[in-house]
């Protein structure tokens, strides 16, 4: 009798003893799927733009309205908090705000150079619904907040589009890395590298971005375009890297993915183009007394994607002035990140963990005044390059045209 | 003896005599042919379909009662003509007559002596036929049995593609007939009583002997002996008398109306329980896996029984939780469907005017309509109440607004997911569990249904069949029962009898039956 008054006394508890949890209907939440941080009018106060997902405008084939509303709204609202602005929204909208989907996190570039961004993140870690590995982005010669107002073509939501857009880019071209908010957190906390954030920026008239006009045109008013790496030190934005600096830091970061690198053949400048598939890097650190020295490791493998010269790729040579070339080029692009990085003492390869890793009591002396020796280390790249694959032709057709001309 | 409605006296006193008793009581045939005659009048309330016929044989008066409606009319024309001829000879001794009339009759059907009146009138009752003989205080009953009766048809509701077609009827003569000529062995042992005090309905109980434990025929027999009751029409009133828990949900009792499936459970050590009346046969003990298993599991080839098999238990998981792990879902655990759907179930859900859980319960009951009705209704009217119900429940209603478009698929699918298991009575208990943990969705999310689930299995592990495991071989493990559980072997590899069902007889195959291509012998031959 009293095993069994045990277990029905148990089986209540189970019920009622549970840890927080809330009954919430669909129908009164509004999606979040994007938000973005601007400066405030006032000292101390940010203004949080949230974009709102319509879901009668996203959904196919059910019975809606649609064409009358855009696929998604903003509401922007003050606060020296992220969350006060959040509560404070409320007074706008007649539903509750719901985090889980946010995907994009947009912040204000001059917020970013002046105040920083070390505050920013202290919601998402806190919050049970926001999620770690939301995006993040710097907006880019605009306000933060008209970025996620935008209104774009293909995929509807602007919050999602600039994720997708982000995704793509960094596999395909490697300009860009995509950043979550816990490696921003850990690029902060972190004494031997500095975080860095992708920035996106507005090609067009951001005021057009806006309307649902900017979906009725072929050539598309204003779009979205994912634009260079910001670079951080002590949580502020110290300058941009761009084009070649930025895919160095790629090569770097053993980030690259695939990516075009652009090499003179013969006299064309430029007429090569070599399509990366593989890159791998490595790494490693030498403490000495007076100076630190890191060998940076690269091993790449590409294809010829393109060549608008007459080389015979039949011939090992050929194909050998090629890979060396590749090395060179990449090399170069390398060393420009480099010497950026070294130049404004922001260590966003990492090398400090390096140190870190591989020696950590001389991590312990070095870490205080980090920064600084970073920008007199000695850096040495070495890369090995291959080139693989010549496509589906040995002999480009361009070689044979002058012979038929003479 | 007259049975009073409501008080019964089970337990006959055997000490009370004869003389004792007025006439109408008196447990014995009389040797007086005319008080016989007003006795069995009196007893029967003078049916029409009682028929009493008299013969005079010399000086010796006969009467033959039989009943029309039960009896074959040629079978006991010809019992009687066989019965009364006599010989040259015979019938001069008077003293011998009773002796001679029975051994002729023996010649053409078989024959009982009886003497108490109970027996005689429930022999006619069950198609016999009774001769009387003046001066002699016995009754020769000879069989007749006949009668209409429903021809084996196919099954309607264990149908399978592949394996026999045939399914028992309500004549547990024809029942046991088509489980003998599955078994042609004298170790299918066949054993009968009567249940149900008004009905005397036959109940048999079959099993292979030498393969069967004694113990089990033995708890059988104990809980069928306990039934006392006025009438047993069907075997799912034995059931509700000998399950283990019957408070339980779940279903601890197996039935079948295939012959085959009994068959098989025979040789797996099983007891099978037939009931006259009844076309759907128990067999006990049963194991929860035996609900997902179809008799053409054994027909078709391994691999796609196994993997209709696992189709089975996903689809039984699906009808048990499919809408509340919906509801909870939408409700709780937002942040766990990737966006894009959550944005279209949003859609969908934009301007239903319940919550989810009333949604989903509204479309649940009306799908439970429809099915009561489908199988109520007239077949006659069918057809229209299927196409108002398909489009009330499935267009209208997400027009209207009242549900939304994705409830509908879920109920859907929950629907047809709860068909697909084998056995109709474990897939009422699914349907009944679903509304719970439809309630403990809502109230507490995916805690709920996991505190049910947990309640669920831990109640299934509790039940027991017969003394056996009610998860078996699951819980305990038996790995070698593996072998046909959830899933199912090649028949090669299952040289073992279920462990825990049967334990005296336990090898059913004879070393290794996997097939190959012949390794030397195969070739000389070719060559002559």
């Amino acid at each position: 009798m009293k095993v069994r008054r045990c277990i029905v006394i148990f089986t209540v508890l189970l019920f009622v003893l549970t840890g927080c949890w809330n009954r919430r209907e669909l129908s009164d939440l509004a999606i979040v799927s994007a938000f973005a941080v601007d400066k405030g009018t006032k000292e101390n106060e940010y203004l949080v733009t949230f974009q709102i997902i319509n879901p009668s405008e996203n959904a196919t084939g059910v019975a809606s309205s649609g064409g009358k509303a855009t696929p998604a709204f903003t509401v922007s609202e003050t606060g020296t908090t992220i969350f006060e602005a959040i509560r404070k929204v409320s007074k706008k909208l007649s539903r509750q705000l719901f985090f889980a989907h946010i995907r994009l996190m947009v912040i204000n570039e001059e917020l970013a150079k002046e105040e920083g961004i070390l505050e920013l993140f202290d919601l998402f870690e806190r919050s049970h619904e926001a999620r770690l590995t939301s995006n993040v982005l710097i907006a880019r010669g605009t306000d933060a907040k008209s970025i996620i107002n935008m209104v774009t073509p293909l995929d509807n939501i602007s919050g999602y589009v600039t994720v997708k857009k982000l995704e793509a880019t960094e596999k395909v071209w490697s300009e860009n890395i995509k950043v979550e908010v816990d490696d921003v957190i850990n690029g902060i906390v972190s004494l031997g590298s500095s975080p860095v954030i992708s920035g996106v920026r507005i090609d067009g008239d951001p005021k057009e971005g806006q309307k649902k006009s900017n979906l009725e045109s072929t050539d598309v008013p204003a779009m979205l375009e994912i634009s260079g790496i910001a670079t951080f030190r002590g949580g502020k934005l110290v300058g941009w890297l761009d084009n070649g600096k930025a895919k160095g830091f790629m090569w770097v970061k053993n980030k690259m993915n695939s990516t075009i690198v652009r090499m003179d053949c013969k006299k064309k400048k430029g007429g090569v183009a070599i399509e990366l598939t593989e890159s791998k890097s490595s790494i490693k650190a030498e403490v000495h007394r007076k100076k630190t020295i890191f060998h940076v490791d690269i091993k790449e493998e590409g294809n010829v994607a393109e060549m608008n010269c007459p080389a015979d790729l039949s011939k090992s040579e050929e194909i050998k002035k090629l890979e060396k070339s590749l090395a060179i080029e990449t090399k170069k692009e390398v060393m420009s990140a480099i010497n950026f990085a070294q130049k404004k003492k922001v260590d966003i390869f990492g090398f400090g963990e390096v140190i870190n890793r591989e020696d950590p009591k001389a991590w312990e002396k070095m870490k205080k005044n980090w920064n600084a020796d970073f920008s007199k280390a000695e850096v040495k790249v070495k890369v090995e390059a291959y080139i693989r694959r010549p496509g589906m032709i040995m002999k480009p057709y361009i070689k044979e045209v002058p012979k038929l001309q003479d | 003896m007259t049975r009073r409605w409501g008080r019964y006296s089970f337990e006959k006193d055997k000490k009370e005599t004869e003389k004792e008793l007025p006439f109408g009581d008196r447990p014995f045939v009389s040797a007086d042919i005319n008080k016989n005659l007003k006795r069995i009048k009196q007893d029967i309330g003078n049916s029409p379909d009682m028929t009493v016929r008299e013969f005079q044989i010399n000086e010796l008066r006969v009467i033959a009662v039989y009943s029309d409606s039960l009896v074959d009319i040629d079978v006991v024309n010809n019992f009687i003509k066989q019965a009364l001829t006599m010989e040259k000879g015979q019938s001069n001794d008077e003293n011998n007559v009773f002796d001679i009339i029975k051994k002729n009759a023996r010649a053409s059907q078989e024959v009982k002596v009886i003497r108490e009146w109970d027996e005689i009138l429930l022999s006619i009752l069950t198609g016999d036929t009774a001769l009387l003989i003046d001066g002699f205080a016995h009754a020769i009953t000879g069989s007749t049995k006949g009668g209409e009766q429903r021809s084996i048809a196919e099954p309607t509701t264990q149908t399978v593609v592949r394996g026999p077609k045939d399914c028992f009827t309500e004549s547990i003569a024809t029942n046991i007939s088509l489980v003998r000529r599955r078994i042609s062995s004298p170790n299918l042992w066949l054993e009968t009583m009567r249940i149900g005090e008004e009905t005397q309905t036959t109940v048999g109980i079959m099993y292979m002997k030498g393969i069967v434990t004694d113990g089990l025929i033995q708890e059988v027999k104990e809980r069928l002996n306990r039934i006392k009751i006025d009438m047993i029409l069907d075997s799912g009133q034995i059931e509700e008398f000998i399950e283990d828990q019957p408070s339980s949900p779940f279903p601890t009792v197996y039935n079948t109306e295939r012959p085959d499936s009994v068959a098989a459970n025979l040789m797996e050590g099983r007891i099978a329980i037939l009931v006259n009346g009844s076309p759907f046969a128990l067999v006990v003990p049963t194991l929860f896996v035996q609900f997902f298993q179809s008799p053409d599991d054994y027909y078709y080839r391994f691999h796609i029984a196994i993997f209709l098999r696992l189709l089975r238990y996903i689809s039984f998981l699906i009808s048990l939780v499919g809408p509340s792990v919906y509801i909870a879902a939408i409700t709780f655990h937002q942040e766990m469907i990737p966006t894009t759907l959550l944005i279209s179930i949003a859609a969908s859900r934009e301007g239903v005017p319940f919550p989810a859980f009333v949604e989903a319960l509204i479309m649940e009951v009306a799908f439970e309509l429809m099915r009561e009705a489908g199988i109520r209704m007239p077949r006659a009217v069918g057809q229209a109440v299927s196409i108002v119900g398909a489009l009330v429940l499935g267009q209208a209603a997400v027009q209207a607004g009242i549900v939304s478009s994705i409830m509908v698929i879920i109920v859907a699918i929950t629907g047809i997911a709860s068909f697909t298991t084998p056995a109709y009575n474990l897939a009422i208990s699914a349907r009944l569990l679903r509304f719970v943990l439809m309630i403990l969705a809502a109230t507490f999310g995916f805690y709920g249904i996991t505190l049910g689930l947990i309640i669920i299995i831990a109640h299934l592990n509790s039940l027991r069949s017969f003394g056996i495991p009610y998860l078996a071989p699951l819980s305990p493990l038996i790995p070698s029962d593996q072998k046909d559980g959830m899933l199912r072997f090649p028949l090669w590899s299952m040289f073992k009898r279920p462990r825990l069902i049967n334990q005296n007889n336990t090898i059913r195959e004879n070393g290794n039956l996997q097939p190959s291509p012949k390794q030397n012998g195969g070739e000389s031959k070719r060559e002559e």
